[in-house]
């Protein structure tokens, strides 16, 4: 299966997100994480790191960097073209699957006088 | 930053496997220890529950297909190397229970399933194919019966070999142990009961039943479970309801075939369609990224 065609959970949704206005390192991704969800998704560092593992093993982000801190590793990671591509295929499945009730919501309140479909 | 929370962060990291530790152990700690409050020695629930849970579910997954082809193919696969494993210790126990060497024919089957084995163990399919026949022809010829274990494995192999997509991934040689594994288990009761023979049958369903409900339990962790159970319950399935014979001691001779469907036969069946549609499902959610 081709990493286009592979469907993303919302915590490898998110932080594929989080790297689309450029890399960043591990604890910035989790506050941006949080930031775009409007703090629905609140990941556990130990599930950052898991979700950072599978998209760097399917090949959708890289290691753009990597420095000392503190005496500890930190690597900033980046968005390769194929998890931009896979970022984008998600994001218009999601945006598909939506306008199938909102779309229909909005014909039906059209139809009912007093409703209104914001 | 407290020296005694990095220390018990650390000693919570080796929950994960080593290869995961090397590659993000000294980051993930790094991190931990970023996002922690500066007077904490002790870590926060939601991170200790989250960093074991992680741990675990990628001990358990060290192996999982991430493609459900790859599933089918590895969890096929696999029951084949296990049928196999099985029939060629029944050669083995079979020869020795009836201190029969069989001389030159019995020395060629025993080489032909030793190459089917090697064959599917190495996951060199076409070579797998072939031998797996040819043992078969070989066993039809000299105990002038069918094995259906070996037909199922034969069929097996040849839809393995069909599915697109799925790469060739040899086993490790620890999986010869297979062999003396599935004897122990499969013939426990003779073995011990030597030489006195031993009705085996309801053991030997029993067991096969234990077997199944082991491989339902680890589906969720590992969709090649389902597909294992499938291939194991494809050669039950083949036992219990076809039957075949001749006329005479050779196979030369008019053949004849029965299909017989039983409610074991029945539950069979609905427990491999069952497995192979849950085994699906979770191939395909396996594959999220």
């Amino acid at each position: 299966m081709s990493n286009q065609r592979r469907r993303l959970q919302a915590p490898s949704y998110f932080v594929l997100a989080s790297l689309l206005d450029g890399p960043r390192h591990g604890y910035a991704v989790l506050g941006q994480v949080e930031a775009l969800s409007e703090g629905r998704v609140r990941l556990a560092t130990g599930t950052l790191y898991a979700v950072l593992d599978r998209l760097h093993g399917a090949e959708l982000i890289e290691i753009v960097s990597e420095e000392i801190v503190n005496g500890r590793t930190r690597r900033s990671y980046a968005l390769t073209p194929t998890g931009r591509e896979t970022l984008r295929a998600e994001a218009a499945r999601l945006a598909a699957d939506a306008a199938v009730v909102t779309d229909r919501m909005h014909r039906s309140a059209t139809r009912l006088p007093g409703v209104t479909f914001a | 930053m407290s020296d005694a929370l990095a220390g018990r962060y650390g000693l919570l990291l080796r929950v994960y496997p080593a290869r995961y530790r090397e590659q993000w152990g000294d980051e993930l700690l790094g991190t931990l220890m970023t996002r922690a409050d500066a007077e904490r020695t002790w870590p926060p629930a939601r991170e200790a529950t989250a960093l074991v849970a992680a741990g675990l579910r990628m001990r358990l997954r060290a192996n999982q297909a991430r493609d459900p082809h790859v599933a089918w193919a590895h969890g096929l696969r696999t029951a084949v190397v296990i049928l196999l494993s099985a029939e060629l210790g029944h050669l083995v126990v079979g020869n020795v229970l009836s201190a029969d060497t069989g001389g030159r024919s019995a020395l060629a089957l025993l080489l032909l399933a030793v190459l089917a084995l090697v064959a599917a163990i190495r996951d060199r399919r076409r070579a797998a194919v072939l031998a797996t026949l040819g043992w078969e022809a070989m066993h039809v010829w000299i105990h002038n019966d069918v094995s259906f274990p070996i037909v199922a494995a034969a069929v097996l192999l040849v839809i393995v070999s069909l599915i697109p997509g799925a790469p060739r991934r040899p086993l490790g040689v620890a999986w010869g142990l297979a062999v003396p594994a599935t004897t122990v288990l499969l013939w426990a009761p003779s073995l011990i009961a030597f030489p006195e023979p031993v009705y085996l049958y309801p053991y030997q369903q029993s067991t096969i039943l234990i077997v199944a409900m082991l491989c339902a339990a680890a589906t969720p962790f590992d969709s090649q479970a389902a597909f294992v159970m499938v291939g194991l319950l494809t050669a039950e399935f083949l036992q219990a309801t076809v039957r075949v014979w001749w006329a005479g001691d050779s196979p030369s001779n008019t053949v004849y075939h029965d299909v017989t469907v039983s409610w074991w036969s029945a539950s069979l069946g609905a427990v491999s369609v069952g497995l192979l549609l849950v085994g699906q499902l979770t191939a395909r959610r396996q594959a999220r990224l």
